[in-house]
């Protein structure tokens, strides 16, 4: 799927942390985007568009950890949010919640971006434990605000991001960012690239729909001659994934391997074959190889799996991880809201077909529509020549 | 010779213009020198082919030089593309004058605050054009030296676009070689040369309608307020009556030019109309109504857009002189009609103002970018002869 267009937008302290360290990895491809109430947090970002929300008497200090005034600076700033999401494909927002600003806005920025037809992954943080109830509660009632709002949301408890007691508070927060940054590095590649055996977003929508639409994720990497197995091993060490523990539980996971233009099929095999194993028979999965040029003799898994996060399943969820499996889910089915515009699937069978005369162009999309497929066809008006 | 002449170059999608041109005392533009070309290399306003687009230049060039009696060294440069967007961005800095008067270094620090607005990664700045000063947040004025204020406040239309897509084009002029003297928004070029000064005053859409894309700008209240274009052109058009009537582009074309229609007006459906063998394929008859049908369905989806572009900015109420079609595809049969259903809005071919000498420049709607690219060129001039390249041209051209 060429030419999805991306856009991974950080929102709140920690948001703008994370996608200043993925800008910094990344050389190309999506756009990065800061967002925040607070005009010093955005300072020390190195990307170039930074988004102050809010009026500017609200300064420098941003929001004092109070979310409904967070909500209120992004409702404020509504039309430069919308901006940002202009031609958009897919977007992930990325905060930590549980302050004001993450736990205010993420909503009303998943809510900016829907109304624009954009395709939403929220990447969201759970506070340390040791930030005190009070976090925690909040970043809970945000999670149930951001479930509403995004298409997909990722989990990532910070509890799980640290071993037990091991590390200094600052460390715990550099890593935290780290390992965040590193997973939907591997998440944005599989949904940017065109797969060499790949999944696309509604593929990924249906499966994490079906478990109740969220999820974490865990990955390894390694370089040199054993990396397959390495990889393979540093997954399932990784606390992310509670050293294998979710895997086994996950009722769905997505599987992407990126390599390089080195990477043989046997290695990809092992990989799939080892990560499937570990996970029940059950369970729905989807597979992706990506190859990048710059992954030379270098192998990152990354998976995503299914978890039911606490008691925060919208009302008519439960129990939908008994649906039929993936495969036999069409888009209709798959989607809940109707407000979207028809379903990807259709449009990139039209792609395939209709090039024409822009065969090699990169394609014109407006709200969606490859404005290079005749209208005629998208309008679905049946012409008799 | 009063001034040294300017050369504008437009490299469309379907062809490429030079302009060579004079200025006299009185401001009047004559066009002394001019070279045509078919396109090649160019899809949807972009550069896809350097070699292909160097090629079709120098040709272009060479007749301008032959005919203006000149030797082309560097050129003013259009460029356009889907990827043109505008945003407005207000700069607002405190007057540091112990009395509170607005000075030249308060107008010079306001206008580059105005003129840095964030942009999506990977752009380049095409325009920055003032828009309407406020003093202290409220009261607006057009020329606020002298006045007293706390704060002066600054809107800035920023026209920018994507860095490579810009380089790309700049490129093939440098292979040529030439130097470029400056570019400028296609769509920009064309509303300068058509537009008049009631029709800014009044609020207006320019909309040049191209092969490649469709480009446009609105002003409201005498000023610019909002620049942008739509990889979409006439292009398109043919490309859906080929997919759509399965027959090679060049005859789809061709029906276009001849049947083709932006409203439909065809009360008899039977009506037909037959092509001949071409390529393997051969002669058959195909139905007007058809043909109609796509092309009006092309045609009103991209208006939609443009109108949807502008209705987002709130643009719409304020364009009370309606709009003015430039652009080889507003010469297709009933597109003054489909703007007006689309817009609701008078609408009217433009046509080059202030400029004379060649007649297809000062006639053809599909000369009116390089015609105004060459008023701009003039402007450029003037300006940073007066400011001797300081910071005004800096910040009204915004390179």
């Amino acid at each position: 799927m060429q030419g999805t267009r991306m856009l991974i937008a950080g929102v709140g302290g920690a948001g703008c942390r994370i996608v200043d360290s993925l800008a910094a990895v990344a050389q190309s491809g999506p756009v990065f985007a800061a967002i925040s109430t607070d005009s010093k947090a955005l300072a020390g970002c190195r990307i170039a568009t930074r988004l102050k929300i809010g009026a500017p008497r609200d300064g420098v200090f941003g929001t004092g950890g109070d979310p409904s005034s967070g909500g209120e600076a992004a409702e404020s700033s509504r039309e430069q949010i919308e901006r940002l999401f202009m031609d958009v494909d897919l977007a992930f927002v990325i905060a930590g919640l549980g302050g004001g600003t993450g736990s205010g806005a993420v909503p009303v920025v998943l809510d900016v971006a829907r109304g624009r037809g954009v395709m939403t992954i929220a990447v969201v943080t759970m506070p340390f434990p040791f930030e005190g109830q009070d976090r925690g509660e909040k970043a809970k009632q945000a999670l149930d605000r951001v479930r509403q709002a995004a298409d997909v949301v990722v989990v990532i408890p910070n509890a799980r991001v640290v071993e037990d007691g091991e590390t200094r508070l600052r460390d715990a927060m550099a890593k935290s960012t780290d390992i965040i940054s590193t997973g939907i590095n591997g998440i944005w590649k599989a949904l940017a690239r065109p797969a060499q055996l790949g999944f696309d977003f509604s593929d990924l929508q249906a499966l994490v729909r079906e478990t109740g639409g969220s999820c974490t994720f865990g990955f390894g990497d390694s370089v040199g001659k054993d990396r397959a197995a390495e990889a393979v091993q540093a997954l399932m060490n990784s606390p992310m994934l509670a050293r294998g523990e979710l895997l086994a539980k996950a009722s769905a996971l997505v599987v992407s391997v990126i390599g390089g233009p080195d990477l043989t099929a046997l290695e990809a095999e092992k990989i799939m074959k080892a990560v499937s194993e570990k996970a029940p028979e059950s369970a729905h999965k989807l597979l992706g190889v990506m190859l990048d040029d710059n992954w030379r003799s270098h192998v990152t898994v990354t998976v995503m799996v299914s978890e039911s996060w606490g008691d925060v399943s919208l009302p008519g969820e439960r129990g939908a991880a008994t649906t039929p499996a993936v495969a036999e889910a069409g888009p209709a089915t798959a989607r809940r809201r109707g407000r979207k515009p028809a379903a990807t699937q259709t449009s990139l069978e039209l792609d395939m077909i209709d090039k024409g005369r822009f065969k090699g162009v990169e394609p014109t999309y407006v709200d969606g529509d490859n404005l290079d497929t005749p209208t005629f066809t998208r309008r679905r008006i049946s012409v008799k020549p | 010779m009063a001034t040294e002449p300017v050369v504008a170059l437009e490299i469309g999608t379907s062809k490429v213009v030079a302009l060579v041109a004079e200025i006299r005392e009185d401001g009047h533009v004559m066009v002394t020198g001019m070279g045509e070309q078919p396109s090649t290399g160019v899809r949807k306003g972009e550069v896809m082919d350097i070699g292909n687009a160097v090629a079709s230049v120098r040709a272009a060039l060479s007749s301008a030089e032959e005919s203006g009696d000149v030797n082309i060294g560097k050129v003013f440069l259009a460029v356009s593309g889907g990827h043109v967007r505008s945003v407005v961005n207000r700069g607002n800095t405190p007057v540091l004058d112990p009395g509170y008067e607005i000075g030249q270094a308060t107008l010079d620090e306001v206008g580059e605050v105005a003129a840095a607005a964030p942009l999506p990664l990977e752009c380049d700045k095409i325009h920055t054009i003032r828009q309407h000063f406020y003093i202290d947040g409220r009261e607006r004025a057009t020329n606020p030296a002298g006045m007293e204020a706390r704060t002066l406040s600054l809107d800035m239309l920023v026209v920018y676009g994507m860095r490579s897509r810009l380089n790309n084009t700049i490129k093939v002029v440098k292979e040529v070689p030439l130097d470029v003297e400056d570019v400028a928004f296609s769509g920009l070029c064309s509303a300068l040369s058509v537009l008049s000064p009631e029709q800014k005053q009044g609020g207006v859409l320019a909309m040049d309608m191209g092969a490649g894309t469709t480009d446009f700008v609105a002003y409201a209240d005498n000023v610019l307020a909002a620049a942008g274009a739509i990889g979409v052109g006439g292009d398109h058009v043919t490309n859906d009556i080929a997919i759509g009537m399965s027959i090679p582009t060049s005859q789809a074309e061709r029906l276009k030019v001849e049947h083709g229609t932006a409203v439909q007006d065809v009360s008899d459906e039977t009506l037909r109309v037959s092509i001949p063998a071409e390529g393997g394929s051969p002669s058959r008859s195909l139905s007007v109504k058809a043909l109609q049908t796509i092309a009006h369905a092309r045609v009103d989806e991209t208006l939609q857009i443009v109108r949807t572009r502008l209705g987002d900015l709130g643009l719409l109420r304020h364009i009370g002189a309606g709009v003015v079609l430039t652009g080889g595809g507003a010469k297709m049969k009933g597109m003054v009609e489909a703007v007006q259903n689309v817009f609701n809005l008078p609408c009217s071919m433009g046509k080059p103002r202030n400029i004379s000498g060649l007649a297809a420049a000062s006639e053809g709607p599909e000369y009116a970018t390089a015609s105004g690219l060459v008023q701009y060129a003039f402007k450029v001039r003037g300006e940073s002869r007066r400011k001797q390249g300081g910071g005004l041209l800096n910040w009204l051209m915004g390179r």
